[in-house]
C-alpha cells in the first residue's frame, strides 16, 4: 500500500482519495477509519445544541442514565446510549474502557498501574481514566498490539 | 475444612460437629471474598486498600480456632504465627499482581510511543 502526502499550502480543505477495490477490506477499513475526521455528534450544553467533531472529544461518560462528551475544557450531554455510541464508533479510535466511559484512544498520554492491579489512563488533558481489566485486550488491539 | 477436620481426627480423634464446620467454611469464604473485593476495590487508596484486605483476612483465622479450637491452635502463639505467614503470602501475591500489571502497561506505553511516533513521521 502507497500512502502518498501532497504538500499544498494554499488550500484548507484536505482532499483523501482511496485508489483501489470498493470491496477490499482494507479499502473499507481505512475509510471507515476516515469516517473518525469527518464525523461529528450532537451534544446540548446550557440549552444549546452544538455539532461536535469526534477528533475533538476526550471521552464519553455515562453518568446518572445520561451520556456527556467531554472535549479539553467543556462538557456535552449526549442525546444517545453508551451502547449506542459504542457500536457507532466501532471503527474509530473510540473504545470503551470501563462500565462508564468510552475513551478516544488518540488522546491518551500515558498509562499508569497502581499497587494493586489497578490500570489509569492519563488524558491530554490531564484527566485520569480508570480502565478496567476486562478491555485491556481491546485496548491493545486498538493500540496496534497483537 | 475437610482436610483439617481430617487432620484433627487423626491426631487427637476427635470428630467435630459437621454443622460447625460448613457454617465455619461458609463463614471463611464470605471472609475472603470481602477481602479479595477490598483489595481490588477500585476506589480510593491502593496501599489503604491492601492493608484493608490483608486486615480482613484476620476474622477468617479467627473462625477457624472457634471451629476448631484448640485441637488445632495449641498454643495462643500459633494463631500469630499464622497471621504472619498469611501476610507473607500476601505480600508475595501483591507483588505478584503488580509486576504482572506494571508488564501490561508498560507494554501499553510502549503501543502508544510506538503509534505516536508513526503519526509524527507521517
Amino acid at each position: 500500500m502507497k500512502i502518498i502526502v501532497e504538500d499544498n499550502k494554499f488550500t484548507d480543505d484536505i482532499e483523501v482519495v482511496i485508489k483501489g477495490p470498493k470491496s477490499d477490506d482494507t479499502v473499507k477499513e481505512i475509510y471507515k477509519s476516515l469516517l473518525y475526521f469527518q464525523s461529528t455528534i450532537i451534544g446540548k450544553s446550557s440549552e444549546r445544541n452544538y455539532n461536535l467533531s469526534l477528533n475533538n472529544i476526550y471521552y464519553f461518560e455515562s453518568v446518572d442514565n445520561k451520556t456527556f462528551a467531554y472535549d479539553k475544557d467543556k462538557v456535552f450531554e449526549v442525546n444517545q446510549r453508551l451502547y449506542q455510541l459504542e457500536l457507532s464508533l466501532k471503527h474509530t479510535p473510540f473504545l470503551r474502557v470501563n462500565k462508564n466511559t468510552i475513551i478516544n484512544t488518540r488522546k491518551i498520554m500515558s498509562f499508569k498501574h497502581t499497587i494493586n492491579g489497578r490500570m489509569e489512563a492519563t488524558l491530554k488533558n490531564g484527566e485520569k481514566m480508570k480502565i478496567s481489566r476486562n478491555y485491556v485486550a481491546d485496548l491493545k488491539s486498538k493500540l496496534g498490539g497483537e | 475444612m475437610i482436610l483439617l477436620s481430617a487432620i484433627v481426627y487423626r491426631n487427637s480423634d476427635v470428630r467435630l460437629p459437621y454443622l460447625k464446620l460448613e457454617l465455619g467454611g461458609l463463614l471463611i469464604s464470605i471472609i475472603l471474598g470481602i477481602s479479595i473485593f477490598l483489595f481490588r476495590l477500585e476506589k480510593g487508596n491502593s496501599i489503604f486498600n491492601i492493608v484493608l484486605g490483608y486486615l480482613s483476612i484476620i476474622p477468617a483465622l479467627l473462625v477457624l480456632r472457634g471451629v476448631f479450637g484448640t485441637h488445632l491452635f495449641r498454643s495462643a502463639s500459633l494463631l500469630y504465627i499464622i497471621m504472619i505467614i498469611i501476610g507473607v503470602i500476601y505480600l508475595i501475591v501483591v507483588f505478584i499482581v503488580s509486576k504482572r500489571y506494571k508488564q501490561e502497561v508498560d507494554h501499553l506505553n510502549s503501543l502508544l510511543e510506538e503509534k505516536n511516533r508513526k503519526t509524527e513521521e507521517q
